[in-house]
């Protein structure tokens, strides 16, 4: 591990804050360790994914560079950065973590929910600190890096403080701050030995999903219909289910009433645990058949790991069934 | 009757039979236990009362808009304070081996014996896929060697003996220069 309060000793450094801090490596990965007085680099290549070890090389004066790379995919042939770390006596050791309410690692959050930044320092080092916020923009149709689109930065100069965090709500530049989606990467820099140039310390980022919506189609608000057979072609198409969700349709005797517990039509529940947002066309099946007549609302709800994973109503339909047949008597029909 | 249990004796047809399900099992295992999925056995088991509707794109504009947000007492701006120290694009400062369609990236200064036949192999125009250099040496080896240096010598503060030096002509393939099995730099007299 670290001594920063122990400069004239040699500084040894686990490898394993880099390995530890992607769940990305794999078989192939590697840390590229460059000494920064002297340009010696030494390639490390790891014979498995877990647990940590010393780097063998001291850091010396001057402090090192670890870089973490990693294989692509068939997309991509060659190797790609997965992160970067500079430490040394001349540099502050950061701790650098993102929290969001979905415990997913790596860490995600939806666009409309918010994410905090947790900047912790060690050591003697009084160095200014500052911050790169870096806003990349995904391709909505590929969910992925969107080669069009340059990264944004703005930058933050922290107080010398030991821990701070901050909240912050997503931000990635889009026309419908619903739809956003990307990637937020905090970077900490601080000078180095001479106090010229700004080096990364350490980094963190944060996935950000656009919010899921949904398009009841085959039934106009409030219609009166005389035939279940029109509501049986109903369609409730979803985009962009969150990646750890459940979606289902429930029905209810009246007008829409949010927070209602209707009656759950059981083909419609999809469970998604994915790595990116799903879009769904969820079955109804000839849900309307047994319906008597009267006025219902089909709702749509949608269970995230935000809001406490409390449903939450992405849209609604409400009708009335009139088959034009009515009894003398009066008939009780519990939903 | 026999205490001891036993497993009842299965025709070659139903063993054979029995171990293809067992192999299907395991196979499709990933998915018979993923967590994606439809039905009702995937609702979770409390159910909760639906609490607010989906936001809308002004709603949401208005909520970030009263918010309080980032860390307290920070400047903020669009340009770095100083100098950003600059970063080497790892093809730009590396050596790189081509064979076939693999190519695989040592540490500059790492290749310290070169036969004049082998030049070929080093390339700055890779192509093909990247290849980790364990799995790269392993096939390589008719081509390819390591010869392992202190950290003296990597730094160039202490030389690679001459007989030791005098050796890999006579190897007549790549050195590589490692310090714990793991490729490193070489770097010149210091």
């Amino acid at each position: 591990m670290i001594h920063p309060n122990n400069p004239m000793t040699l500084i040894r450094t686990t490898l394993a804050l880099l390995l530890a801090g992607s769940s990305l490596t794999h078989a192939g990965d590697f840390i590229r360790q460059t000494q920064l007085k002297n340009g010696l680099t030494w390639d490390f290549h790891p014979a498995s994914n877990l647990g940590s070890t010393w780097s063998p090389i001291p850091v010396g004066t001057g402090g090192s560079v670890f870089s973490l790379y990693a294989t692509g995919n068939k997309a991509t042939p060659r190797i790609i950065k997965l992160d970067e770390s500079t430490m040394g006596t001349a540099f502050p050791t950061v701790e650098l973590t993102i929290r969001s309410q979905d415990p997913h690692v790596p860490a995600r959050t939806r666009a409309d929910q918010p994410f905090s930044v947790k900047i912790k320092r060690h050591g003697a080092s009084q160095k200014l600190i500052s911050l790169r916020h870096t806003l990349e923009k995904y391709n909505p149709a590929t969910h992925s890096n969107n080669a069009q689109a340059a990264p944004k930065n703005v930058w933050l100069q922290l107080p010398i403080k030991t821990q701070q965090s901050g909240k912050f709500y997503p931000s990635i530049p889009s026309p419908v701050p619903t739809l956003a989606e990307g990637e937020e990467t905090f970077t900490a820099y601080a000078t180095g030995v001479k106090g010229k140039q700004l080096h990364p310390l350490k980094s963190a980022s944060v996935q950000v999903w656009p919010v899921a919506s949904v398009s009841i189609t085959g039934i106009r608000a409030n219609a009166t219909v005389k035939s279940t057979a029109k509501l049986n072609k109903v369609t409730v198409s979803c985009r962009n289910l969150y990646p750890d969700s459940v979606t289902y349709v429930q029905i209810y005797r009246g007008n829409a009433r949010l927070g209602t517990l209707g009656r759950i039509l059981p083909q419609t529940v999809i469970r998604f645990d994915t790595k990116v947002p799903q879009n769904q066309k969820i079955p109804l099946g000839n849900w309307a058949d047994t319906l008597p007549d009267g006025q219902y609302t089909l709702e749509v709800l949608h269970i995230t790991p935000f809001n406490q994973r409390k449903p939450e109503r992405l849209g609604y339909a409400s009708f009335v069934i009139d088959r034009g047949m009515h009894a003398s008597g009066l008939v009780m029909h519990q939903l | 009757m026999n205490p001891h249990f036993t497993l009842p004796h299965l025709s070659p047809v139903k063993k054979t039979v029995l171990q293809a399900i067992i192999l299907a099992v395991v196979l499709t295992a990933p998915l018979l236990f993923a967590e994606s999925g439809v039905g009702p056995s995937f609702l979770p088991a409390e159910r909760k009362q639906a609490a607010s509707d989906r936001p809308t794109a002004q709603q949401l504009r208005q909520l970030i808009a009263a918010q309080n947000q980032g860390f307290t007492g920070a400047t903020q701006s669009a340009h770095a304070p100083e100098a950003i120290a600059p970063s080497k694009e790892i093809y730009a400062s590396s050596i790189i081996l081509q064979h076939g369609d693999n190519h695989t990236l040592l540490p500059p200064y790492s290749l310290i014996h070169i036969p004049a036949h082998l030049e070929k192999k080093i390339t700055r125009t890779p192509s093909g896929k990247y290849m980790p250099w364990p799995e790269f040496y392993n096939a390589h080896r008719s081509w390819l060697f390591t010869h392992h240096i202190t950290i003296q010598q990597a730094e160039g503060k202490a030389p690679i003996k001459p007989e030791v030096a005098h050796q890999f002509t006579r190897i007549n393939r790549l050195v590589v220069s490692v310090f714990q099995n793991h490729p490193i730099s070489t770097l010149p007299k210091q």
